[in-house]
């Protein structure tokens, strides 16, 4: 029997993206103070974030512009990022919903992380 | 008695045709992108299908566009303009993408349009031009087609080994 896993669906300039459930505290309103920035894009809306806390006690945000909702995944429908793109500390793996690869993000990798560069800015 | 021509002819004769003197050819897979038309060895490509919209992934280089599910498996897919400094593609809904293979590496490129594959002449290969241009360490030569005009030879696990290093250096 695969292993399963959770994931909470969220979406940043209308790009879904997926965190690791254990990961996230709460959703919460964003509180700028506590922001990591922006490690997956500028958000359209950016007034909610997910809540999370790398040594369990100060809180870090990660401002979303929606979340779609929380999805149960078996390690059939996950799947590492291909060799060709090499090791990524903020991207992990990918979700396959359908065809579509939803990128699994590390968040506790995002505290580090600066502005994404190129055309995907 | 002498023998007459004919059959000191038939003597020399071979049992069976000479080979004719071999002209070597290659066969490569040929697609457009952009103002190009290129042309990559066919053994390293594996198959050709239409491109969805890819994932772009976050501080990626431009050329890495994002990637793709494909047949259950998740694939990075390049822009060979952006790569060779040639300009950009366009993802379009028609647009395809040919899933590329060498010493491991499997990578999806950009294609406009998928022209097929045409064996060349071996001989018939310029080398690629000099002025020390991106895209010219990329090329394996140039050749002038009949048919499809001028083709830019591009050797395809240069490219995907290079991009990869690109890639994992940041």
């Amino acid at each position: 029997m695969s292993e399963r896993a959770e994931l909470v669906i969220f979406e940043i300039a209308g790009r879904r993206f997926g965190a690791d459930m254990t990961q996230v505290r709460r959703i919460d309103r964003l509180d700028v103070a506590a922001s990591v920035g922006a490690p997956l894009g500028r958000v359209h809306e950016g007034r909610r974030a997910l809540v999370f806390s790398p040594d369990g006690e100060r809180e870090l945000h990660l401002a979303i512009d929606a979340v779609a909702g929380v999805q149960a995944v078996s390690s059939d429908e996950l799947r590492r990022l291909p060799t060709a793109v090499g090791p990524s500390p903020l991207v992990i793996g990918a979700w396959l919903d359908r065809d579509a690869p939803v990128l699994l993000i590390d968040l506790y990798a995002t505290q580090t992380s600066t502005a994404p560069e190129g055309h995907h800015a | 008695m002498h023998p007459t021509p004919l059959q000191r002819a038939l003597a020399e004769a071979p049992d069976t045709a000479r080979a004719q003197a071999a002209r070597p050819e290659e066969e490569f897979f040929i697609f457009t992108l952009g103002p190009l038309t290129m042309a990559v060895t066919s053994q390293h490509v594996r198959e050709v299908t239409r491109l969805t919209q890819p994932t772009p992934l976050p501080r990626a280089p431009s050329f890495l566009v994002g990637v793709v599910g494909s047949r259950g498996q998740v694939l990075p897919v390049v822009d060979l303009l952006r790569f060779l400094q040639q300009g950009e593609a366009k993802v379009l809904g028609g647009a395809r993408m040919f899933i590329g293979e060498s010493s491991g590496l499997i990578v999806g490129f950009v294609a406009d349009q998928v022209v097929g594959l045409r064996r060349i002449f071996v001989a018939d290969k310029l080398p690629p031009p000099a002025g020390g241009l991106a895209a010219s360490e990329f090329l394996s030569g140039l050749v002038q087609h009949r048919e499809l005009g001028t083709l830019s030879l591009i050797d395809l696990p240069k490219v995907m080994h290079a991009a990869r290093a690109l890639v994992v250096r940041r």
